[in-house]
Order: structure tokens, then sequence, then C-alpha cells
């Protein structure tokens, strides 16, 4: 039943966080006026939530504080790594913190489960700076086509289109590939990367909708907040 | 208007001397010493792709350059503080 309710809730965190970009998609399709625009939203947010009951029921539930968000972790040594992996920034993991990661891993220790969460983001910190440096190298392939101010802008070659292509279909697929017992690395993941796609996103014009899931807010660190799930 | 067709051009060349990479994906070794055994999913993630060749990572070559700047800097102020001890000997 618990496992329902959290897929039930993640179904309809995904769903939301889609809809604006339906609607987008629909405002620029049929080239609407902006004073319908308005009135569009309400009518896809009721839609999507099926109801303001069940709307409210929902978000009664995503609020709840006695959910678990972090696993549990017994061993200090274990946990004290754990926390200061998902503390750190991804963009360049300090050699004190590999250091201390890699010994808490190598340890002797009974708490299996919580190794098991310390690999799990250790291996993530791992390929997300990795790839993190594929985006900023793509980025700044971007910015020296581009010129400093901008006076070469012009339409895209084809290698770093489907270098973006790539990237993108990389990264979304490495993002629906975490359980719903690992939505606090898929956050992790999510606010690591997504800020370099946001960076991809903004230099290019003319992207596809799906780029739309990418969201700003999903990538400041607040996914999953109230301020997400109203917008 | 010049710079960035120079900015490419350097790019090429410091990138030319790489090895080239053997053609069985299993057979190649790991672009750089990760710290612990990768998932599938992020094998899948960093796989080798035809886009995404050209776009490799660089910061483990900025780390190793930044490593040897380091050594030059400290060879250079032994040198200063030698002939600094030189000359109040003499």
């Amino acid at each position: 039943m618990a496992a329902a309710l959290r897929s039930s809730c993640a179904a309809a965190r995904r769903l939301l966080r889609i809809s604006p970009a339906a609607l987008s998609t629909l405002t620029a399709a049929s080239s609407r006026p902006a004073a319908v625009a308005p009135l569009a939203r309400p009518i896809a947010a009721a839609a999507v939530s099926g109801g303001n009951n069940a709307f409210s029921w929902n978000l009664r539930r995503l609020f709840s504080s006695n959910e678990k968000h972090l696993p549990a972790i017994s061993d200090p040594e274990v946990e004290s790594a754990f926390k200061d992996l998902m503390a750190a920034s991804w963009t360049g993991l300090p050699d004190s913190l590999v250091i201390e990661a890699k010994k808490a891993a190598s340890k002797a220790t009974d708490d299996k489960a919580g190794k098991e969460a310390l690999l799990n983001v250790f291996r993530a910190a791992e390929a997300c700076e990795e790839f993190g440096g594929v985006l900023v190298t793509l980025r700044m392939a971007l910015d020296d086509l581009c010129g400093i101010t901008g006076e070469n802008v012009g339409p895209l070659p084809g290698y770093i289109e489907d270098a973006v292509k790539s990237a993108y279909k990389r990264y979304m697929k490495y993002l629906e590939s975490f359980g719903p017992e690992e939505n606090y690395l898929r956050k992790k993941v999510e606010n690591e990367l997504g800020t370099k796609m946001i960076h991809l996103k903004m230099r290019c014009s003319g992207v596809g909708s799906e780029w739309g899931k990418i969201t700003l807010i999903g990538t400041s660190g607040i996914s999953g907040s109230y301020v997400e799930l109203r917008a | 208007m010049a710079q960035p067709a120079f900015l490419s051009a350097l790019r090429s060349r410091l990138r030319s001397p790489q090895p080239q990479a053997p053609a069985l994906p299993h057979l190649q070794p790991p672009r750089r010493g990760f710290h612990v055994e990768l998932g599938a999913r992020e094998k899948a993630l960093l796989e080798e792709d035809t886009a995404l060749k050209r776009f490799k990572s660089y910061k483990n070559s900025v780390k190793q350059v930044s490593k040897v700047g380091n050594i030059l800097t400290g060879v250079v102020l032994f040198a200063c503080a030698y002939e600094i001890v030189a000359l109040a000997n003499s």
C-alpha cells in the first residue's frame, strides 16, 4: 500500500511537471492571444489532478513529514561520508571527500543497506562529475561558435546538434533509471546535471518540446517542494 | 573573428595526439580512474557515443596540468630561497 501511494505521488509529480510544457506547446502551436492563456492553465491543472478533492488529498500526502527522505544508516562513519557526498558540489569532487568516501566504502561494517546507499551515491557522484565535464565542453564549443558577444550566431552545425540530442537522451535515460526509493539521489543528480542542461538549453533556440522537462525549479534544489507543485 | 578559428584549431591540435581507442568497446580501458566500480546506469550514461566523442571531459587533464604547475612553482620558490641563502653566506 505504501509503495502504491509513493508511486501515485511520483506519477502525480511527473504529470504536474510535464503540464507546463504541454501548455507552452499548445500556446505556441495555436498562436493564442495572451488573455486566454491564464484560463487554459487552471483547466489543464484540474484535468491533470482529476478533481479538486484528489488534488488536495495528494498535496496533503506529499507534505507528510513521516515519509523517509533519506535511507536509514546506522554506522556513523558511513552516514558522515554519505551526508558529505550529498552536500558537496559534484562539479569537482574534492580529494578529501573522495578519500573519506573510499575509506567508508571499504570499511567492514554490518550496515549493508547503508553501505549500499553510500556506494550508490559515490557511483552517481563520479559519473555526474565526468558527464558534467562533457556538458561543459559542449557548452564551451557553443560559446566559441557564437563569439564573445554573440555576433556569430547562426545555424547550428550538424555535429553539435547531434551532440546536444545525445546529451539530452543520456540525461533523461539516467534520470528515469532511479527507483522510487532513490528519489533523494534523483533530485541530487537533477540538481547537478540539470543546471548544465539548462545552460545548453539557453544557448539553443528551436529545441524540441521535450526540453520542457528540464525545468529551472527542478534544477534549483527545491524539487518536490510546494513551489514546484504550484508551478 | 579569427579568435574562434584559432581556438578551434588549437583544440583540434591538442586533441589529435590522444591515442586511438580500440575498436572493441569491451576492450576499451576507462577514460579516467574512477574511485569506485560504476553501476549499470552509470556505465550507460558514460558509454562511448559517436556524437559526444569529440566533447570529452577535460577535468583530469586540468588536474594534471595544475599539479605540474604547482611543482614548477615550488621549484622556482626553492631556487629563489637558495639564491637568497647563497647571497647571505657570501
